[in-house]
């Protein structure tokens, strides 16, 4: 059903706002002479780049081109969209929406702008790039461990080492040590195990069959998000190189059984 | 416009219409009334969350034993091995996937898109905001009636694409589409650009029912109704439209995107071209973080209303509720990044974490609230109590242990398991689907006109309590013990606990099919029920069970507030079933 | 300041004006107690409509700002392949037709019914010679010159390696805005028609001219931030 105005003071005392044609006309010419403003600012940048051999940085252009753009912006919703004479609660509408739009780009660009700082706090154990240790370098590194707890002495080990020695001595042997582990995690050779008890204990028969667990691992940086030089405990490899190889490239199964530490 | 009601007055329900099958499912189809709407809605979401929850049946049902390697002797005498604890295997060939592991990756897919994008994202407001949220402002109906419809039919065709890509086999990149891989795989380019249209289709249903609720908010609100003289349901379910609108055009951009690089290869997404895959996920994320508020918004929306009425006192800290819903839907702008730990540079990650921490603050302000509400309260043990309860408690436990998930440090760990799985269900369900189970069955009498059998429905509300905790208890403890999520195999040891969280989701689903009896059960044959069962002083307890076509017969004035039930007799209930305190205290 | 009460009370010609489509016999909706209401509501619902096209770009512009700031020196190479005097040009005719689509509004709000027919009329042809320039004189060189998004960059002279994703961003961008340029024609290109047939707009019936006009400025606000990103990068 539709209502029809019933009563006769409709339309009532005060009609909507009406915008009067010179304004309209006025609000075009101004934003016709910022258009040729901005074509103007971004010639004589250009100018100025070339005539006097000076590099002028990037924000110049941005601002200039930005805040131009904007005072245009403006002029349109006030006056051809109607903020100015209309509600408040539109006006709010669209200004929420542009804090959002503030809030994506910023928190965004933030993070593509810093993907690859490191605090000079953490610089020494943390190194730009990653440390370049791949899955065949042993991850017991007494350099992740140099802050020892001041109860313990360990006697110059790290702490893991220092645990894991404790943990023999008390299974008796070295053998025993490993079968108590093997029980656990039969899967794969631990990297501490130099003797082999792996093989001795019988577990190194199984046929590696590739599922979920095993992620393929994948080395080299996206250019632009971190610098080229990447300190790599294998100079062989060429990181930039790799990545580009990688990115793109299908699963390729690994079978890889000196695998990453598995205690938790 | 138009509604098609002339052939009938005013005293019959919405329900009756036109006699004839046909003239009936036309009037269904054509109808702008948002109670029709909003039915259809609860049936469409209600089978979207049972075949989600089929899915996740089989995905448990995979977990019940990891993939072990066996020897055993075959009959000539030779050592062979072969393969146990692939449990989906038998669905390879249906599926036409290379593995085991790829029909699993499949079916958490379909678990994940269903229940987000055609289950939980909907739910409420769609269909409970839908019926109620006009009733409640005393309307006739929600601002854009004929807008409402068109949500619903391109919801049905968002559905519909993504049961396409189901049907030809479903994708595996895991409901959040992450890149490279969905990018890349699936050289058939069809079924994950399908699916991705379905979620872009989607979205548009979503944006449309936001703007129609946050227009009839401001705009059709009864005379005497000022902003805090509405029920805390409309604030909730207004925050929730808030955030509709803005969150999710930026996903619609976002997967456009995604489909343009799949198909142009664009490239600003593909580090071999120079573009970030990390930057997808903050996109993607911008989306999807705020629509979790969407998901759990509406719920709470409806315990502030179940709570008050269910122990028939004033809610506690009205004003404090009403603004932590605003201070939620406006924080969870700012946190998107905490799913990104792992991946992003250190100083917005330190941002992120920061601003992480302060979206509890509001949240936690709407429990203590609630709890104080109880508190000397009168309250009744039926089902939407109950199951106000359970969401007390299981929401709780979802949103404190998001807090070693805020943490930079602990995340690092925590990232990927099923810690965040476990997480991410407490809340979703023991948050969302809690509060819709509550206010569907506080609700239902005034939808249906029929009461439900209150004894069963307690049953499956006791029955989904333990075995929602049996299934995600669990999880936390895998977690923290490593466990990653969205993994088919895993170590022997996780095994035990495996296995009690599928069973847990076994007695799940004896709950819900206790509920689903109950449902039916009571539209078949249930009593009638009255206009007021439950003595709740909102405005769509003054209209009949089910109401009529406009909602009201007069103009409804709001003379009293939502709450006080310490000086008003509610509407349809005899002065002498409900004696008022002497001294009521003031709020 | 004008209202719609000083709108021209001339009355339409006798076979329009019993038309149940005329403006005079239309009524609003069942569901407002007021037709202001219904307007107000309306246009209240296409802000939060416009907001969400805002953020739809906002993505866009997203991808834009992060990818200028990793490779300014890509940035600066592709914006000196286009010609700021078709982007120029391009704008000024947005303008042109933004104005025209405020004036529209204007005589519908004061019953203008030949003038509002001739703004909407030039309104249509400032978005066809928009997306004729676009086409003729950018996108189809630019794509036979083998500059084209993503796959189809072909060209053999790029001086940077990640000038295909400034190549893919502009198409992408322009494409979007194009979309949203026939979509809005559309919109316009009803309300002409509905105008000529019935003289279904006036002073208290001017909602859907209004709103369509708001969308169409919204097309334009893009294109003013779109034009100095893309063709005025030094």
């Amino acid at each position: 059903m539709t209502n029809h105005d019933t009563t006769n003071h409709e339309p009532h005392a005060h009609g909507h706002p009406v915008v009067s044609w010179q304004i309209q006309l006025g609000v075009l010419l101004v934003l016709l002479f910022f258009t040729f403003t901005t074509v103007l600012f971004y010639n004589a940048e250009n100018w100025i780049e070339t005539a006097f051999q000076i590099h002028l940085p990037w924000w110049v252009n941005v601002i200039g081109a930005m805040s131009i753009a904007t005072v245009k912006a403006i002029l349109v919703c006030m006056f051809f969209m109607g903020l100015k004479y209309d509600k408040a609660l539109n006006t709010f509408a669209m200004l929420f929406c542009l804090f959002c739009v503030a809030l994506f780009l910023g928190f965004s660009m933030i993070d593509l702008d810093t993907r690859d700082r490191v605090d000079t706090w953490k610089k020494g154990e943390i190194v730009l790039g990653g440390t370049g240790k791949g899955l065949n370098t042993p991850s017991i590194d007494p350099a992740f461990d140099s802050t020892l707890s001041p109860t313990i002495n360990t006697k110059g080990l790290s702490i893991v080492e220092f645990n894991r020695q404790q943990k023999i001595e008390q299974k008796g042997s070295e053998k025993a040590y490993w079968k108590y582990h093997y029980k656990k995690h039969p899967d794969h050779r631990h990297p501490a195990d130099t003797n082999n008890y792996f093989a001795t204990l019988g577990y190194d028969h199984q046929i590696n069959l590739p599922d979920a667990n095993k992620a393929v691992p994948r080395t080299g940086l996206t250019p632009g998000l971190f610098h080229a030089t990447d300190p790599t405990t294998d100079p062989t490899t060429d990181p930039t190189a790799q990545a580009d190889q990688d990115a793109n490239a299908s699963t390729k199964a690994k079978s890889d059984d000196t695998g990453k530490d598995h205690e938790s | 416009m138009t509604t098609n009601d002339h052939a009938h007055h005013e005293g019959e329900s919405y329900f009756d219409g036109p006699p004839g099958i046909l003239a009936k499912v036309w009037q269904w189809m054509s109808t702008v009334d948002h109670k029709k709407i909003g039915v259809m809605y609860l049936v469409a979401v209600l089978f979207m969350f049972f075949l989600g929850g089929v899915s996740a049946l089989a995905v448990r049902f995979e977990l019940l034993d990891p993939v072990r390697t066996v020897e055993t002797l075959n009959e000539a005498g030779e050592l062979v091995q072969h393969t146990t604890g692939q449990r989906l295997a038998p669905l390879i060939d249906i599926m036409s996937a290379q593995n085991a592991n790829e029909v699993y990756n499949r079916i958490f897919t379909l678990h994940g898109a269903l229940m987000v994008f055609m289950f939980i994202i909907p739910s409420i407001p769609a269909s409970l905001g839908n019926f109620f949220l006009p009733i409640m402002l005393g309307a006739k109906d929600v601002a854009f009636p004929r807008l409402n419809l068109l949500s619903w039919y391109i919801y049905v065709i968002g559905c519909l694409f993504g049961v396409l890509s189901i049907l030809m086999g479903g994708v595996d990149t895991g409901w959040t589409f992450y890149t490279p891989y969905s990018t890349t795989t699936d050289a058939d380019h069809w079924r994950v650009i399908l699916m991705i249209l379905a979620a872009f289709i989607l979205g548009f249903s979503s944006i449309l029912t936001g703007m129609n609720f946050v227009v009839t908010v401001h705009k059709l609100r009864a005379p005497g109704m000022g902003w805090f003289d509405m029920p805390l349901f409309i604030w909730g379910i207004y925050a929730t439209a808030v955030i509709q609108v803005l969150a999710t055009p930026v996903v619609g951009i976002t997967l456009l995107l995604l489909i343009f690089e799949r198909v142009m290869h664009i490239g600003i997404f593909d580090p071999s071209m120079g573009g970030d895959p990390v930057l997808y996920q903050h996109f993607f994320w911008f989306y999807s973080h705020p629509v979790v508020y969407v998901m759990i918004l509406p719920g709470m929306a409806i315990i502030s209303e179940v709570i008050s009425v269910h122990s028939r006192k004033h809610i506690f800290g009205y004003r404090a509720i009403a603004f932590s819903s605003l201070g939620i839907a406006g924080v969870s702008f700012l946190v998107w990044g905490h799913h990104i730990f792992t991946a992003m540079g250190e100083l917005a990650a330190v941002l992120f974490s920061g601003l992480t921490f302060l979206v509890a603050i509001p949240t936690a302000i709407k429990v203590f609230n609630w709890i104080a509400t109880l508190y000397k309260g009168s309250i009744a043990i039926n089902t939407p109590m109950l199951y106000a309860l359970v969401f007390l408690f299981t929401f709780s436990i979802g949103g404190l242990t998001g807090l070693p998930l805020a943490t930079l440090a602990t995340d690092i760990h925590l990232h990927d398991t099923y810690y965040v799985v476990a997480h991410f269900h407490y809340t979703m369900m023991g948050g969302t689907v809690m509060a819709f189970m509550a206010g569907l069955h506080h609700w239902w009498p005034k939808m249906f006109g029929k009461m439900y059998n209150e004894k069963t429905a307690m049953l499956g509300c006791i029955i989904v309590f333990l075995g929602f905790n049996l299934t995600f208890f669990t999880q936390f403890f895998l977690g923290t013990q490593g466990m990653p999520r969205r993994y088919a195999n895993y170590v022997d040891e996780f095994q035990t606990l495996h296995i009690i969280s599928t069973y847990g989701s076994w007695l799940l689903l004896l709950g819900f099919l206790i509920h689903l009896g109950t449902f039916i059960a009571s539209l078949v044959a249930g009593e009638k029920a009255p206009a007021n069962p439950w003595g709740g002083l909102t405005l769509e307890w003054e209209t009949e069970s089910p109401p009529i076509e406009h909602n009201f017969h007069h103009e409804p004035v709001v003379t009293h507030g939502p709450y006080d039930f310490e000086t008003t007799v509610p509407p349809h209930w005899d002065p002498k079933d409900f004696p008022l305190p002497e001294n009521p205290s003031s709020h | 300041m004008q209202t719609t009460l000083d709108a021209d009370t001339t009355p339409a010609p006798a076979h329009i004006a019993n038309h149940p489509t005329h403006w005079r016999n239309r009524g609003f909706a069942a569901h407002w107690r007021t037709r202001d209401d219904d307007f107000d509501a309306s246009k209240f619902g296409m802000w939060l409509f416009l907001t969400t096209e805002v953020l739809l770009f906002a993505g866009i512009f997203c991808a834009y700002a992060v990818f200028r700031m990793l490779y300014p020196e890509a940035w600066a190479n592709g914006s000196h392949h286009l010609d700021w005097r078709f982007g120029a040009l391009n704008t000024v005719v947005l303008l042109i037709s933004s104005w025209t689509a405020a004036s529209a509004v204007r005589c519908a709000q004061l019953n203008k019914q030949k003038w509002l027919k001739i703004n909407l009329i030039i309104t249509l042809i400032c978005a066809a010679a928009f997306l004729f320039i676009k086409f003729k004189f950018e996108y189809i060189p630019k794509l036979s010159e083998g500059k084209g998004p993503g796959a189809f960059f072909t060209y053999a002279f790029a001086e940077d390696p990640y000038e295909v994703l400034w190549w893919s961003l502009y198409y992408m961008g322009t494409g979007l805005h194009a979309l949203h340029v026939v979509i809005g024609a559309s919109l316009l290109g009803w309300v002409l028609y509905r105008s000529w047939k019935y003289q279904a707009y006036g002073p208290s019936e001017y909602l859907m001219v209004e709103n369509s006009a708001l969308y169409w400025h919204l097309v334009d606000l893009v294109w003013i931030f779109l034009f100095p990103l893309l063709y005025l990068i030094h």
